[in-house]
């Protein structure tokens, strides 16, 4: 285990975070989502180790931490790789942003040099080394924060926000430098993100943040098979077990695909109808389950799907097991997950 | 009309003939308010970065406190000062009264809260930033206050651009603690009202130019050097 926050509470104003017990295992991808101002920030400055919590007790890498012991957290600190919504660029070059975090820590300036332009490169910034801030776009300053928190080599990577305000590319390049770190060095990173399709395919583990208190997210409705062009931007999706599913997607997916639909996106409906919605698949309810705030359907549809409907809905259209029902969605709820 | 025009080329002879007397009146005014920009800056930026670093009780009063200090004129600042330092003052003794001194210590008080209040204003914002983005990177509490003052010297530049800039303009403490003495303690201000009183425009028009030129020149050359380092945010 990585990370176990037992009761920790912060309070602003009216505002509380409290996430209960939250346990984050090593080597894990973790993605916070949710709207602004829900305390995902606040958690992961908790989680970063940067905020002391009103009550209850943070553990990192088996370790209670001790917020008086300013030597220790420091070194505790030091194996989180920390990056702020508001990170701050210093007023030096980009090579001297980028470096500053390994200056800090003492590295051999040698060693510093080589770390640092591998990845100005690799972030596709490398002429940008020798520049000050002055006349650096948005994305540009984004692609230098994130250099300076990529570089360093830690067992743990937080990022807040880390693909705010960056192009296709620059996501792009983040989520196989994200992934390779996970993969190779068998990184624990946790961010935040806005861009569900993003989460989607960084994050196997997904974590909703509302009004302070957090929920896991399951991922429901992943389908792996082929896809085949079906018109612009279009694809139809299809395995052994079904044959038209489409979806929209910027890129040309190639292999096997991996795709999630995210059960909120899904309307049932008892007869065939045409409604904008691309898809509108036949299947039968396989089984019921209530939960404390909705009704949980698993329809059989080639595949199995799980749908979510109120409880007036269950009534309305009598559904019990066995019956026919359809699965509308459109093709843009369809994320593609690899 | 034409008193004006005369007066006009009159500064322009004055400024190219390099008059000795012209040029000591600018070279006094210079030196006066660097020497006084120099002290008030040792004094109040240390108690900027005091007051913003600090959390203790009175710090917002004292801050407000510059603050309305800042607009106080520049003349009761001389009458304060005048006061003290007349025969019959406190520090009647040292007889420091109508010298460079005694205008070196008005202009420091003018400018004390300037450079105060300037200076807390432009690191306060920088505090919470800075230091908590060098935390995040793995700082120490001492490597967070080092890329703090590194961040905070263009800001305090600045403030010290403002100062000097307000003391070499100003003419009340300079007129009242220095007495206007000629070859002594003449500066451009003191020169200029005195000038137009006599109706010698050439030499306050010229005057005015200079005053003007290097209030200007501090400026631009602040601004291309920031310029060299300045951040996106």
């Amino acid at each position: 285990m990585m990370f176990l926050l037992n009761d920790t509470k912060v309070s602003y104003g009216s505002f509380t975070l409290d996430p209960g017990r939250l346990e984050l295992e090593k080597g894990k991808i973790y993605c916070l989502t949710g709207p602004n101002g829900s305390g995902k920030s606040t958690l992961l400055k908790i989680v970063g180790l940067q905020l002391k919590p009103d009550t209850g007790t943070v553990l990192f890498d088996g370790e209670t931490i001790n917020w008086s012991d300013a030597d220790k957290l420091l070194k505790q600190r030091r194996k989180i790789s920390y990056m702020l919504q508001d990170s701050r660029l210093f007023r030096c070059s980009v090579f001297d942003n980028t470096a500053y975090a390994l200056k800090i820590r003492g590295e051999h300036p040698d060693e510093i040099r080589k770390k640092v332009n591998k990845m100005l490169e690799r972030l596709e910034i490398g002429n940008l080394a020798k520049r000050n801030l002055h006349g650096l776009s948005g994305g540009e300053s984004q692609r230098v924060r994130l250099a300076r928190n990529l570089v360093l080599d830690t067992p743990v990577y937080i990022l807040d926000e880390p693909s705010a305000g960056l192009d296709t590319r620059g996501r792009e390049l983040l989520s196989d430098i994200l992934t390779s770190y996970n993969r190779e060095k068998g990184s624990t990173i946790i961010f935040c993100s806005h861009h569900k399709e993003e989460a989607y395919r960084m994050a196997p583990e997904l974590i909703s943040v509302t009004d302070g208190h957090i929920a896991w997210i399951p991922r429901e409705n992943v389908l792996s098979g082929s896809a085949e062009k079906a018109g612009n931007k279009l694809y139809r999706f299809f395995n052994d077990k079904i044959d038209h599913l489409y979806f929209s997607y910027d890129h040309e997916p190639k292999g096997t695909v991996s795709i999630a639909i995210d059960p909120d996106e899904i309307i049932l409906s008892a007869s065939e109808v045409h409604t904008s919605a691309r898809n509108c698949l036949p299947g039968t309810v396989k089984s019921i389950t209530e939960t404390t705030s909705s009704i949980q359907l698993t329809v059989s549809a080639g595949e199995d799907f799980t749908v979510l409907i109120t409880k007036n809905s269950l009534e309305e259209m009598k559904l019990t097991k066995g019956s026919p029902v359809y699965l509308l969605f459109k093709a843009t709820a369809v994320k593609v997950v690899n | 009309m034409d008193y004006i025009f005369d007066g006009i080329s009159e500064a322009i002879r004055l400024i190219a003939s390099g008059d000795p007397e012209f040029w000591s009146i600018v070279w006094l005014s210079v030196k006066l308010s660097s020497i006084s920009t120099l002290l008030a800056s040792l004094l109040g930026v240390p108690v900027a970065f005091f007051l913003v670093l600090r959390r203790f009780t009175g710090r917002d009063l004292l801050i407000t406190v510059s603050n309305s200090l800042m607009s106080v004129p520049t003349v009761v600042i001389g009458l304060f000062v005048y006061s003290i330092l007349s025969r019959r003052g406190p520090l009647g003794d040292l007889s420091l009264l109508f010298t460079q001194t005694a205008v070196v210590i008005g202009q420091t008080l003018l400018i004390l809260p300037v450079v105060i209040s300037l200076t807390v204003s432009s690191i306060r914002s920088l505090d919470k930033n800075v230091r908590e983005t060098a935390s995040s990177l793995g700082a120490s509490r001492k490597q967070q206050l080092v890329v703090f003052f590194k961040e905070a010297r263009f800001g305090v530049a600045a403030c010290l651009v403002t100062a000097f800039s307000r003391v070499f303009a100003e003419v009340g403490v300079s007129m009242m603690l220095g007495g206007n003495i000629r070859n002594y303690t003449r500066t451009i201000t003191t020169a200029i009202a005195l000038e137009t009183s006599k109706g010698e425009f050439g030499l306050s028009i010229a005057l005015g130019i200079v005053l003007l030129a290097v209030a200007f020149a501090i400026n631009f050359m602040f601004l291309k050097f920031t310029k060299l380092y300045r951040t996106t945010e």
